[in-house]
């Protein structure tokens, strides 16, 4: 039903050679106190990420990676060689383990069912009745993600929001129950955030398939949300097939998405030269919120380069694809006419360059912060005192997830009722938002690394959060407050669920903030580890789900898309001891996992 | 008393006639045969990280031979006791690949008595040498060099601390990096490595059996602490004709985690294992490796 609209590369123009900086990478030296400023003194992960470096893109890789992002989905696969482990260790670490849904990396698994399972899950796909695409029969393999509601100190802080002086007492351990048992979240937004986590997996999922295997394959990707199937037999199934157990169920995991993949037929294949593929993977591996706008919000104690306003913008047609992108892509998951995305999307635009924008920023920035008082002023006093005031000082503390800085923001939202209008359940709406707000991040991210100058880290970023809508939202359920969208859409009932801050700019982020997804010691307090891929990812054979790269007590240290070279290295050349990790064995890499080919 | 437990029993509480030069150093000898059956070779490459082929990995042939090496040190003729023997280096001569579950022809010696230092009274170093044929056909020579101490040497300046006069962590550096990782060698290792290997030394198996022994934790096998370091580097690894020489540093206490850098110089492969930058370790700890291998494809 839905057509994407074809996307352009543009092109960023870095700014005057004077202003060509990047991000300072020495190591701490002896006897000096190591900051986030600092390069990491080793890393220890199973993560196939690691600390890496934006490789530049030429403009050809770069128009052939933006062309990628808008493919019609696949009408149906042919035989093809078998899958190989290593194979599959690339195409999990692109769809699952680099997505960017930092606050959450371990609040899924994926289960990868075998040509034969992956039959008898077309079976079942069909009989539960998928609205959004059509069943595939051959694919080779199939992706079933498993998605368990999002569980952070967070989310933990929020039990004690919202409640009335002296029936906290019971209103709050009830609320705490009702959430381990039943997952009720404390807010409407917590749960819209494990569908938006679900879309962008979704979205990384087909890029995946194609990266990983030049091209040859693609997924049909399924995330309307299975809990309402016309079989329900079906379903159940399903889950025995995946091997969900009842542990599973209690800890919240349901299946999410469903990704066949297959060998493409000849006339739908995106060939990609092996040197592109290997280097857009290597790209995605390299990405990264970039929250700093230097000159802008850069802390006190910053290094130079951060304090220094660049000459230099996001293109207003960077921004057109990137919103064509967003559409191609909420139309694309939940299957309706193109035109009709911009109807159900609702977008604000409010930075500085917009007529108004400065004061509406700065409103924004009052609304959120006369909330966080709020929460700290109605904070259960003995929930509080008996934590040593950790309750507030996290509330306070957690006003840096809402810094808006950006040349472009935009925030987005949808309206429940116009969703429904549609015939759309609205939980879907939302995963489908999630991966629209990943494809278009990927747009300014490819610019932002393509022609990258000598001297530079890159050329532009982008920050998705969701801080603010769920600050927003916590005022909306507990303090009255109005939708940050009602300004615009206030007849529309609108929902906000993301801000988008578009960065141009030449300096990365500070190391430190990658560093505390991949070291356990430094680990952010709203952010999940990277993990591994025996962490998340499983292989259905023979009835039982084996972890991904697990040998005794060895697990992952293979860095994927590792030829590439993008490693982090100080200034004098020296690498992060762990960093460039050690491939798995050429034995095991390259065995075949269900040992036999795909025959139709 | 049961003989075999008679000889373990000489193996550590017998009376040693103790080595006043190096030329009273017996030459001794032992003979046998070993096979490990797929299992125990599948079960022995998974614990060190290495895929299971169709080879006997790199380091079997020595463990197969340890009933000899023991039937050697329990001999009366013997001048040291098995107690606090450490062992410093090891090299392995591979002519050619073994296939996994091949009868081993072994035997296996003791000799090469030489001083640890210039001053024989710190202790000796011998080299316990297996020489492995199958079929009659030699397939290659692993040798274990190990340190004697004398009572007289203080263990804190030497063997568990790394030698002093052992050069620091530069003896192999300088080669284009090509891997680099942590490598984790979990609390229960030394218990699953020991009944895999039939090495149940007390110090491998846990803290309070490794205490009285003067280690405040359980260290690692080094036997296990090379297969792990070599398994980082196993595609890298010539499969015949192989030389490898590796030098025992510093014990890895249980739980523990170690860093390997493994280094390619013209046709050498280097390869380190030391500690992690970010645990707390004194500057001097910190530039003594675990274990430094230099391997080369050729005989040596």
């Amino acid at each position: 039903m839905s057509e994407s609209k074809a996307l352009r590369f543009v092109p960023i123009e870095p700014p005057p050679n004077a202003e060509r900086v990047r991000r300072p990478a020495t190591f701490a030296a002896p006897g000096e106190k190591r900051g986030r400023y600092h390069l990491p003194e080793a890393l220890d992960s199973s993560s196939p990420i690691g600390f890496r470096t934006r490789p530049s893109l030429t403009r050809a890789e770069a128009e052939r990676a933006v062309e990628m992002l808008s493919l019609p989905r696949p009408t149906g696969f042919v035989s093809g060689p078998v899958l190989r482990e290593e194979e599959l260790f690339e195409e999990s670490t692109l769809g699952i383990l680099v997505a960017r849904q930092s606050t959450n990396f371990r609040g899924h698994r994926s289960i990868v069912l075998g040509p034969e399972d992956s039959a008898r899950a077309a079976e079942l796909l069909k009989k539960m009745g998928r609205r959004e695409a059509p069943v595939l029969d051959g694919a080779a393999y199939t992706h079933v993600i498993l998605a368990r509601p999002y569980v952070t100190p967070f989310t933990k802080l929020l039990t004690f929001i919202g409640h009335r002086p002296g029936k906290d007492l019971w209103t709050v351990p009830l609320r705490a129950l009702r959430k381990a048992v039943f997952h009720t979240p404390d807010i409407p937004t917590i749960s819209y955030l494990t569908e938006l986590h679900i879309g962008v997996l979704a979205d990384a999922l087909e890029r995946a398939s194609v990266v990983a295997s030049e091209g040859r394959r693609r997924a049909q990707v399924f995330l309307e949300p299975f809990d309402r199937p016309a079989d329900p037999e079906a379903l159940a199934a399903f889950e025995a097939l995946v091997g969900l157990r009842a542990e599973d169920r209690r800890a919240g995991y349901t299946i999410a998405i469903v990704a066949q993949v297959g060998y493409a037929k000849p006339e739908e294949a995106f060939p990609l030269e092996k040197s592109t593929a290997r280097k857009l993977g290597a790209m995605l591996c390299s990405l990264r919120s970039e929250r700093i706008q230097p000159g802008v919000n850069a802390e006190e104690q910053a290094p130079a380069p951060y304090k220094h306003r660049q000459a230099m913008d996001v293109p207003e047609e960077l921004t057109v694809m990137a919103g064509r992108a967003a559409y191609n892509a909420f139309a694309h998951f939940l299957n309706i006419p193109r035109e009709r995305t911009k109807d159900l999307l609702l977008l604000e635009r409010m930075d500085v360059l917009t007529p108004g924008g400065k004061e509406r920023l700065r409103g924004v920035r009052h609304e959120l912060e006369e909330i966080t008082d709020l929460i700290v002023k109605h904070l259960p006093k003995w929930a509080d005192f008996a934590t040593g005031k950790a309750l507030s000082r996290n509330t306070q503390r957690g006003k840096k997830a809402f810094a808006l800085a950006g040349q472009r923001i935009y925030l987005g939202g949808l309206s429940r009722r116009e969703v429904e209008r549609e015939g759309k359940r609205f939980p879907h709406a939302v995963r489908a938002f999630g991966a629209a707000a990943a494809r278009s991040s990927l747009v300014v991210e490819i610019a932002g690394c393509t022609e990258i100058p000598e001297g530079c880290d890159l050329l532009a970023g982008i920050c998705l959060m969701a801080g603010p809508v769920n600050q927003n939202d916590i005022g909306k359920t507990f303090f009255k407050k109005r939708d940050l969208l009602s300004g615009l859409y206030g007849d529309r009932d609108p929902t906000s669920l993301l801000v988008w801050t578009l960065k141009a700019k030449t300096v990365a982020d500070p190391i430190g903030n990658e560093e505390q997804l991949l070291n356990p010691a430094r680990k952010g307090a709203l952010v999940d580890l990277r993990p591994g891929p025996h962490d998340v990812i499983f292989v259905r054979q023979s009835g039982t789900n084996t972890p991904l790269r697990s040998l005794g007590p060895r697990r992952n240290q293979e860095r994927a898309f590792g030829d590439v070279g993008n490693f982090v290295v100080s200034e004098d050349g020296r690498e992060i001891p762990g960093n460039r990790g050690s491939r798995w064995p050429e034995g095991l890499r390259t065995q075949a996992l269900w040992g036999v080919e795909v025959a139709r | 008393m049961n003989p075999a437990m008679k000889k373990h029993l000489d193996l550590f509480f017998a009376t040693r006639p103790g080595l006043r030069a190096a030329a009273e150093f017996p030459s001794m000898e032992a003979t046998g045969e070993a096979r490990w059956d797929a299992e125990r070779v599948a079960a022995y490459a998974a614990i060190c990280g290495l895929p299971a082929g169709s080879t006997l990995p790199l380091l079997v042939p020595q463990i197969a031979a340890a009933k000899l090496h023991l039937d050697l040190f329990a001999d009366r003729r013997f001048p040291f006791g098995a107690l606090g023997i450490v062992h410093v280096e090891n090299r392995v001569e591979l002519l050619a690949p073994i296939p996994a579950t091949a009868v081993l022809e072994l035997t296996a010696s003791v000799g090469n008595c030489r001083p640890w230092r210039p001053d024989s009274s710190a202790g000796w170093l011998f080299d316990l040498r297996t020489d492995v044929s199958v079929a009659g056909v030699p397939k290659g020579t692993w040798t274990a060099t190990i340190l004697a101490r004398s009572g007289r040497d203080d263990p804190k300046s030497s063997g568990r601390e790394g030698s002093k006069e052992s050069p620091v962590a530069g003896d192999v550096v300088g080669g284009l990096l090509l891997r680099s990782a942590v490598v984790t060698a979990p609390e229960n290792i030394g218990r699953r490595y020991g009944a895999i290997a039939s090495d149940r030394n007390p110090i491998h198996q846990h803290a309070l059996l490794a205490k009285p022994f003067g280690f405040k934790r359980a260290i690692a096998h080094g036997l296990w602490t090379l297969a792990r370091t070599l398994g980082e580097a196993v595609d890298d690894l010539p499969t015949s004709d192989l030389s490898l020489h590796a030098r025992f540093k510093k014990p890895i206490f249980l739980p523990g985690r170690f860093l390997v850098e493994v280094r390619k110089k013209e046709k050498e492969l280097q390869l380190l294992a030391q500690g992690v930058p970010f645990e707390k370790t004194s500057e001097r700890g910190r530039a003594i490796p675990h274990l430094a291998v230099t391997v080369t494809s050729g005989r040596g």
